[in-house]
């Protein structure tokens, strides 16, 4: 390992951070600008961001002049762990400008209280980046914009890649730029589309792009604001989940909303490779003989269905499972029968209980965590169908969460074919995907890894038990952080939120969102002693 | 005509045998010493010993008077540079043998023609061609196909149930309507009889007809078969033809199983085919047997490169298989498989030979196939402009032939002709011909232009 060469190129990336916080500095700064009176910098909305730029733009450098781009070896482990310290660090300035937000509000300012600040800053910042979407505050619409803006701007850099981002604008990042984009991207092989890496970063970006623009242009046409617009195209693209609303999409109340927000999930879930092939290529071979995508998809509908007839047939859940779910703030019974009465009119029609399963599974699916209904009070067996697709997550490639659904394809057809060969000890049956046979060395990757992502959920699920007292919010919130989603069951439902969980509960689940969505084998690349060994 | 031959294989070996006995001159180019040894040997060609597409053994085999270059190595990228050496050097008709399906395939825009191929020969679909018909038509006793399988011949044993039973041949035509097919040999108590227009097919005689494709399922009919879908088909072997073969197989039965003995060669099966259930295992060993069920398979057929295909047939029709069909490659004790109880043994030499003599269609007599019921051969010869035969009919002929030679078939241009008394053979127009051994010479005169003028 060469700690020089990655502290060169950590460095390199604060550096990228310092000039995007501009675009949030810009907005807070807009939003008082009528009324610029002496001082004004001072102001908290304003101060954070100044001094998050000028501390990352100052680190950047000091680490770029202590660091050094001579690199020995084959940059494996320092591309893997320049991503991972790299993710980590770039958090730390991020989350800046909401401690700064949080030490102006606070009444007096004493260690317990610059210590929560630190801690929910980080969290809320981490889940930005890694576009879980978990959020520690109980009501966004009283932030300030340039903070809000900050929140959903994370989400559509985490979504695509921050390093990926790097690989794109930058000339050559060198030797180690293939385990960076490989370290950071979705899914069990990072492909290239073009000879050069640079090529292939900016066309994915240059996709990610596009389908946001889009996006803010259809849901402008729905009747949100422009901010809103963006703030919640940033959040669908990157499969996040923040808002500017305290009821996330169910805010609106707008069918075509609605179906935009649906439709562009469902994009960011899938492999970009695919957008790229049907918008610029001009191909549909893909979506035809992309058997994951048919995966996905077939999830999706089969989920649907389920879950439209289990909703239609059973209705929303009684009022003993709702009154039985754990909630930070216990609610009265009058308050949950109202809650009950307003999701039930939600669901009173055919159409509408389409469109809020639908609405649901597929935010869940994608691991984006948008909510426009209440999916906490639906029947148990939706409840538990949920918690299952958290893990499915999106296909490799996308900005999606969750184990991955090629993983999960070939954790299926591995098992199948154990029971095959157990019947038939002789046959010869490669794992396919799309009439292509799959190498024993990437299958026992794959099984690998969903060895390591059900190991690691169980110990940290053990953890959170011992911090948090209800046991289901306790498991679901590490399955909703591990898979990026955000909004869990319970404690942690999609109307609920984490400002309430322990510090050490926080640090837990800070660390889940990093592990998943670097899909822990960089991470563990990166801290594993062989890697420092000499 | 000078012919250059780059691989001395199994397939160049009888290339060369059989051009060098029509008269051709003859070089072998191979890189193994051993097979160069072999064939300068056994026959009277120029051997070169050198990797096939060598620009300095195509230089020492004379490229630039080579009339031919048939290359046949067991690489289709020698087989093609040879090709393109060969053009760059003004040899006219250039054959490549292919084996693999990439070549084939329309995915990117490549030509290979341009490369310099004039003929492209893949001689292993030939023989699964040959065995996909069996198994569509199991009770079939005699296959072939000609000119790109437009004319078919079929033979079958005559059994109390079909329709042509008890007929004579007349009665059949009428039969038979406007779908022409022509009856060219009977074997009737192991005799071959003349099938003249009165004659009454008996249950019990082997029959073989030639029809042109289109007659084909009115022929069906005559003798009352029907396509059957098999339930299970096994095939072995670790070779490029078994796995072809499986995938060819699948639209004809229910599954397709393919034991492999070689571990390798079966995870590249594996990897190649779809919805086909590949074993590791030796078909001669009765637990790999055991595993995939032999019983219950209504077809086994051993593809392997090795000896072994006669014992794993007889092993897997004692476990209980239905149908069994072996591919051999010489013809070794092959008076003995009728009585062993093999159900078919394909010869893989001659549908390779002929397959590529089809193609080159230079030589005026090309012999094609001995049937298996009798000892008619069967032969394709072109009507010289000046020979004998041309302009007249066929019954101005019948005092030269004596109802011993039948002229099944003729072939004129894309038309495919079946004769009958009146039909006048016209220069050019080629000729299937059925006739004793004894006949070939007296055939090769009539249809030869006089060689003194």
């Amino acid at each position: 390992m060469n700690p020089r060469f990655i502290t060169y190129y950590v460095g390199k990336l604060l550096e990228i951070l310092s000039l995007i916080l501009l675009i949030p500095a810009g907005i807070a700064f807009y939003e008082i600008f009528p009324r610029t009176y002496p001082g004004m910098f001072l102001d908290h909305r304003i101060l954070g961001f100044i001094i998050a730029i000028s501390s990352a733009f100052l680190a950047g450098n000091l680490l770029k002049l202590i660091g050094s781009r001579e690199l020995s070896g084959n940059g494996i482990r320092e591309g893997f762990a320049i991503v991972t310290f790299g993710w980590v660090i770039l958090t730390l300035f991020g989350a800046i400008p909401l401690v700064v937000y949080f030490l102006a509000k606070a009444p007096v300012l004493d260690l317990d209280v610059c210590l929560r600040a630190f801690t929910d800053s980080y969290f809320e910042i981490m889940s930005g980046f890694t576009t879980t979407g978990a959020t520690i505050f109980r009501d966004v619409e009283s932030l300030p914009r340039g903070i809000l803006f900050w929140r959903s701007l994370t989400h559509w850099l985490g979504g695509m890649g921050i390093v990926t981002l790097a690989l794109a604008i930058l000339p050559a990042f060198g030797i180690a730029s293939y385990q960076m984009f490989r370290g950071e991207v979705p899914g069990p092989t990072a492909e290239r589309l073009r000879p050069r890496l640079a090529q292939t970063a900016k066309i994915l970006w240059g996709v990610y792009a596009l389908l946001t623009l889009a996006e803010v242009i259809l849901l402008r046409f729905g009747g949100m604001t422009v901010f809103d617009a963006l703030c919640h195209a940033f959040g669908t693209m990157a499969t996040g989940g923040f808002s500017t609303k305290n009821a996330s999409i169910g805010a609106y109340n707008s069918s075509f909303i609605d179906w935009v927000v649906i439709v562009f999930m469902f994009f960011a879930g899938m492999n970009f490779i695919i957008h790229y092939r049907v918008f610029f290529a001009r191909k549909l071979d893909l979506v035809k003989s992309n058997k994951e995508f048919h995966f996905y998809a077939g999830v999706l509908v089969t989920a649907i269905l389920l879950g439209a007839v289990v909703l239609k047939t059973g209705g929303i859940a009684p009022l003993e499972q709702v009154q039985s779910s754990f909630r930070a703030d216990p609610l009265s019974t009058q308050q949950i029968l109202d809650k009950i009465d307003a999701e039930k009119a939600k669901v009173a029609t055919p159409y509408g209980i389409f469109r809020q399963v639908t609405f649901q599974v597929v935010s869940i699916t994608t691991t984006t965590g948008y909510a426009t209904a209440d999916s906490d009070i639906w029947p148990n067996f939706i409840r538990f169908m949920l918690v299952v697709l958290m893990f499915f997550g999106g296909c490799a490639g996308s900005t999606g969460g969750g184990i991955k659904m090629i993983r999960v394809m070939v954790f299926l057809k591995t098992a199948w074919r154990e029971v095959k060969t157990t019947i038939q000890p002789r046959i010869i049956a490669p794992i396919k995907i799309a009439e292509s046979a799959m190498d024993d060395k990437q299958v026992m990757n794959i099984l690998g890894f969903v060895a390591l992502f059900l190991g690691c959920f169980v110990v940290f699920s053990a953890a959170m038990s011992y911090i948090v007292r209800d046991f289901t919010t306790a498991v679901v919130s590490v399955v909703a952080t591990m898979c990026n989603i955000g909004p869990g069951l319970s404690g942690v439902g999609a109307t609920e939120n984490y400002a309430w969980i322990p510090l050490s509960g926080k640090w837990v689940l800070t660390a889940c969102m990093l592990l998943g969505r670097l899909e822990i084998y960089t991470v563990l690349i990166a801290f594993s002693p062989i890697s420092w060994k000499k | 005509m000078n012919i250059i031959i780059t691989g001395a294989g199994h397939v160049g070996f009888n290339l060369a045998e059989y051009f060098s006995a029509l008269g051709h001159h003859i070089t072998v180019i191979d890189q193994d010493k051993a097979l160069c040894d072999q064939v300068n040997s056994k026959l009277d060609v120029f051997v070169v010993n050198a990797p096939g597409s060598s620009p300095a053994a195509l230089a020492q085999a004379n490229i630039s008077t080579a009339d031919m270059i048939i290359a046949v190595t067991s690489s289709d990228e020698a087989n093609l540079l040879a090709c393109n050496f060969a053009m760059q050097n003004g040899v006219k008709r250039r054959i490549a043998r292919v084996r693999s399906d990439s070549y084939l395939e329309k995915t990117a825009n490549i030509d290979l023609e341009k490369t310099g191929v004039t003929c492209l020969v893949e001689p292993e679909r030939g023989v699964v061609e040959r065995i996909l018909q069996y198994v569509e038509l199991p009770k079939v006793m005699e296959t072939a196909n000609f000119q790109a399988n437009r004319i078919y011949l079929r033979g079958y044993k005559i059994t109390a149930d079909m329709p042509i039973a008890n007929r004579t041949l007349k009665e059949i035509r009428v039969m038979a309507a406007d779908n022409p097919m022509l009856f060219v040999v009977i074997v009737r108590d192991g005799r071959t009889i003349p099938p003249a227009g009165d004659e009454v097919l008996m249950p019990g005689d082997e029959v073989v007809a030639i029809m042109p494709k289109e007659s084909f399922p009115q022929f069906r009919s005559l003798i009352n078969t029907k396509a059957s879908k098999m339930g299970k088909i096994v095939v072995s072997g670790n070779t490029l033809t078994a796995i072809h073969l499986s995938e060819a197989l699948k639209p004809l039965a229910d599954k397709v199983v393919l034991a492999d003995p070689d571990l390798g060669h079966g995870n590249f099966a594996a990897s190649v085919l779809h919805d086909v259930d590949v074993f590791h295992g030796d078909t001669t060993d009765a637990s790999v047997l055991e595993e995939i069920n032999i019983k219950d398979a209504d077809c086994f057929i051993a593809a392997g490169d090795q000896e072994d295909n006669i014992m794993a047939c007889l092993m897997a029709k004692a476990e209980g298989a239905g149908m069994v069909i072996a591919i051999r490659d010489d013809d070794r004790y092959s008076s003995l498989f009728d009585s062993l109880g093999l159900d078919h043994v394909i010869n893989t030499r001659e549908i390779i030979l002929n397959t590529i003599i089809e193609r080159i269609q230079t030589v005026s007599i090309g012999m094609y196939l001995r049937l298996r019921s009798s000892d008619t051969e069967v032969v394709r010869v072109s009507a010289g402009v000046r020979s004998h035969v041309a302009g007249k009919t066929l019954s101005e002929l019948e005092k030269h032939f004596k109802k011993k030679v039948v002229i099944g078939c003729l072939i004129r241009g894309e038309d495919v002709i079946i004769p009958w008394g009146g039909t006048r053979i016209e220069a050019d127009d080629e000729a299937i011909i059925f006739c004793g051994k004894e006949h070939l010479k007296r055939i090769n005169k009539l249809f030869n232009p006089p060689a003194s003028e």
